[in-house]
């Protein structure tokens, strides 16, 4: 089933982010329509001082959901996009048909730009993942709970390979295995040093 | 000294870490090894690894629930910008002559905060010219 839109119903900016994306990655399947947002408005809070877009972010069950991103593909209205909605939900496609309202600015469009890139090809779950990491402080049971997830430099810090790749392996670690351990730290100055020289 | 320090060999040797501290100049590794040096001398003598007011310049925050780990929990120390240190903070498992242990897990330097920077400063420009370039030889509907 094509569902044409028949009135617009996302923020400007968030239109104008997911155009881009659009343009970008050719087409959104609904889980990177409603994600990706997330982490351009993550990047965009540190290196622009404010976010982009004005959505309403919540911690759902499969991870962060731009909340007017998922109310406009799955009720789509008049606007520059065209869903197609198939009877399974993950086979949702949103593709640009026309032009979004407002303009981003160039710095806007190359954080936009870099999401699509570095993140673009990632799987539904890994996305939902990937929000999650940046959300400690989010307990598991509070996932589904539309506790409203950070968009502040730790959200940022967190996005480092170091950090993801730890988010990853933690399942997997014995952190009770004595034999993981270093001997107790006793010169921290000479032991960071040594560290950070090799 | 009421509280061990370790660290978890194998994730701080893992490439990642390497990687970013490749990108590190030698003033920015010696730099980066004392801010955690001076972060681990408060742990060696703190009365606890998140509420002890000595650590407030680290702002503390623990993950308890997040990722189950056993008779531990996990807890983020936060530097200037964005390096972290993560830790895994345990109170039952040390020697009786400590107070507990906390297992260094990983570190995350600036990752790759400068390349970003790089990056959306050198895409802005290009997406600028290209509309330059789009302006001056006219859009398709006008051609």
């Amino acid at each position: 089933m094509k569902a044409k839109a028949q009135q617009p119903v996302f923020g400007p900016k968030l239109e104008a982010v997911l155009a881009r994306l659009c343009e970008k990655l050719g087409s959104l399947y609904k889980t990177q329509a409603v994600k990706l947002p997330y982490l351009v408005d993550v990047i965009a809070a540190q290196h622009l001082g404010h976010r982009i877009t004005e959505a309403t972010f919540e911690a759902w069950k499969q991870g962060v959901v731009a909340r007017e991103a998922w109310v406009g593909v799955t009720y789509p209205r008049e606007g520059c996009f065209e869903i197609e909605q198939p009877e399974y939900d993950e086979g949702w496609t949103v593709r640009l048909t026309g032009k979004p309202t407002v303009r981003l600015a160039p710095e806007e469009l190359a954080i936009v730009d870099i999401v699509a890139d570095k993140y673009g090809d990632m799987t539904a779950q890994d996305l939902g993942s990937l929000t999650k990491s940046l959300n400690p402080e989010i307990p598991r049971e509070r996932w589904g709970s539309n506790a409203e997830p950070a968009t502040d430099e730790d959200a940022y810090a967190r996005l480092s390979e170091g950090w993801q790749n730890l988010w990853r392996e933690l399942p997997f670690l014995d952190l009770t295995d004595r034999s993981q351990w270093s001997d107790p730290i006793e010169d921290p100055d000479e032991y960071f040093r040594a560290m950070f020289r090799a | 000294m009421p509280r061990l320090v370790q660290v978890l060999e194998h994730t701080w040797q893992e490439r990642f870490f390497r990687k970013a501290l490749d990108k590190l100049n030698p003033r920015e590794r010696e730099e980066r090894a004392s801010q955690v040096a001076s972060l681990v001398k408060v742990l060696q003598v703190c009365s606890h690894p998140v509420i002890d007011p000595r650590l407030q310049t680290w702002r503390p925050s623990a993950y308890r629930g997040v990722i189950q780990v056993s008779k531990g929990y996990l807890v983020e120390y936060r530097f200037p910008g964005v390096m972290r240190v993560i830790a895994c903070c345990f109170d039952a498992i040390a020697q009786a002559s400590h107070q507990g242990l906390v297992l260094l897990l990983t570190i995350t330097l600036d990752h790759d905060h400068e390349r970003m920077k790089k990056l959306i400063r050198q895409s802005s420009t290009d997406i600028v010219r290209i509309g330059q370039t789009f302006l001056e030889q006219g859009s398709d509907e006008e051609l």
